[in-house]
């Protein structure tokens, strides 16, 4: 098993740290390209949907590895669709300007 | 013209094929109660005798016991209930005959062993009954259950044992709480964005669909589905007692109907047109109607109807999705529909009450009916 190999499971984990770090960049780019300037509360939203996404990913698919399929799908499904509609949700909400403070 | 005339052909001939399948239906599925006990005789060199026309006395070389056949109005439809008995009025069992209720209620009254509730009760005597509790999530059926034994008791001990009649009254209580106010609510909102034209409709809509959700929808689980207005076309009413919120939606909708000519379920009762609405609000969804797919509500409305009325059965082909969604109970093929149906409120406004919905699409068409007799 890869996750409890002495070598491989250490680097599994910074793979995928690497992998989450390379996504929170191309996201800053992202949103840089767009020419949207978000505040530090709409950033915390985004990181908690995309932390909540993978909870939800991770948490199905154990739910399958320990031959609970069904129960993974209907997690999968009933979650991921909140998560989408959430996305979208999150989306038209972070491209709306922010209004500047008036000091 | 020739366009109109087209028209109006395909809807005369859609009426008159659901008039058809209606008749076929009624007269198909007709069966004597003598071939409906039958699967239930078990026994060598069996005898038996009608003692009326539904309580049948039957002697094999074991035992001798007497079936009862009874039924009364369920939640899809009549549910006939077979009743074993011995000689000396004890019930032995209670089993269920044909029936069209929703499959995961029914499980419900398996799951908490709600028919073996009845057994060893003495049909004789009435005071025992009390003690058969409704099964809660499946109210309907399971007082509909009891009402069939209850009636099934009362012909027993009138016509085979000659007692008074009226001894076996069935369950009758008036349930009105929550669900009820939140409907007649709605109405007054309604009612009040009519009369007081400085009232904002759009966000009054929006507020009322959205108290429909919560309430109506996730709380009570009370919504207009498409096998209760089969149910009722075929006539079988849902006992108003237990049915009020249900009533008093699809009436408030039928007289708003007739009066405005417009459609107050779909537009401010509908808890899941405001589930549709909330995802709706939320992405900013495309509210462009694509005019090419309009006809799909149309033909698949007409399919389940005819289809229904056909088998008889409002539950075959009852494909709304509400009770996925609010009760989480439904089959494979309607989660996977209401699973598609939410992605795409993402994009679209309303895609199940725009081109799927079969409830939306029977109150349109009366509308339409309504405005071609009354124009003005």
């Amino acid at each position: 098993m890869l996750l409890q190999s002495t070598i491989m499971g250490p680097l599994f984990w910074m793979l995928l740290g690497i992998i989450q770090l390379a996504f929170f960049v191309g996201l800053r780019l992202f949103f840089k390209d767009k020419g949207l300037q978000l505040s530090w509360f709409r950033w915390s939203l985004v990181a908690g949907w995309w932390l909540t996404t993978n909870i939800t990913v991770a948490a199905a698919f154990t739910l399958i590895g320990e031959n609970e399929s069904r129960a993974g799908t209907y997690f999968l499904a009933f979650f991921g669709i909140g998560l989408l509609i959430g996305g979208a949700a999150l989306w038209t909400f972070i491209k709306k300007p922010i209004k500047p403070v008036n000091k | 013209m020739n366009q109109l005339f087209t028209h109006k052909l395909t809807k005369g001939l859609a009426l008159i094929g659901l008039c058809f399948c209606w008749l076929v239906g009624y007269y198909l599925n007709k069966s004597s109660q003598e071939q409906r006990l039958e699967p239930y005789m078990n026994g060598d060199n069996l005898t038996f005798e009608s003692v009326t026309a539904n309580i049948y006395s039957i002697n094999d070389q074991a035992s001798s016991y007497h079936l009862l056949a009874t039924e009364a109005k369920g939640y899809g439809g009549i549910i006939q209930v077979i009743i074993k008995t011995n000689t000396a009025g004890i019930i032995d069992r209670v089993i269920l005959g044909e029936h069209n209720e929703t499959p995961s209620y029914l499980n419900k009254l398996i799951n908490k062993k709600y028919l073996e509730q009845f057994e060893n009760l003495p049909i004789t005597d009435p005071n025992y009954f009390g003690s058969v509790n409704a099964i809660s999530g499946a109210t309907t059926s399971s007082t509909a259950i009891k009402n069939a034994v209850l009636l099934a008791a009362e012909e027993y001990n009138v016509e085979v044992l000659q007692q008074e009649a009226g001894q076996f009254k069935p369950t009758i209580m008036y349930q009105f709480g929550l669900a009820e106010v939140t409907a007649i609510a709605l109405l007054l909102v309604y009612f009040l964005v009519r009369v007081i034209r400085k009232v904002p409709q759009k966000r009054m809509q929006q507020f009322a669909t959205l108290i429909s959700l919560i309430l109506l929808g996730f709380v009570f689980n009370q919504s207009i589905g498409l096998s209760r207005l089969v149910g009722m076309l075929s006539g079988w009413l849902p006992p108003l007692a237990i049915n009020l919120a249900f009533y008093l939606l699809l009436g408030s909708t039928l007289v708003i109907i007739l009066w405005k000519k417009e459609n107050f379920y779909c537009q401010w009762a509908c808890p899941f047109g405001g589930a549709q609405n909330a995802i709706s609000s939320l992405t900013n969804a495309n509210k462009k109607m694509i005019h090419q797919l309009t006809w799909i509500p149309k033909l698949f409305t007409w399919l389940a109807l005819a289809i229904a009325f056909l088998f008889r059965s409002p539950e075959l082909t009852d494909y709304t999705i509400f009770s996925a969604l609010f009760d989480f109970t439904a089959g494979d093929f309607i989660f996977i529909l209401l699973a598609i149906t939410m992605m795409t409120s993402i994009f679209l406004h309303r895609p199940w009450c725009r081109y799927l919905c079969p409830v939306g699409e029977i109150f349109n068409t009366l509308i339409a009916i309504h405005k071609a007799i009354l124009p003005k």
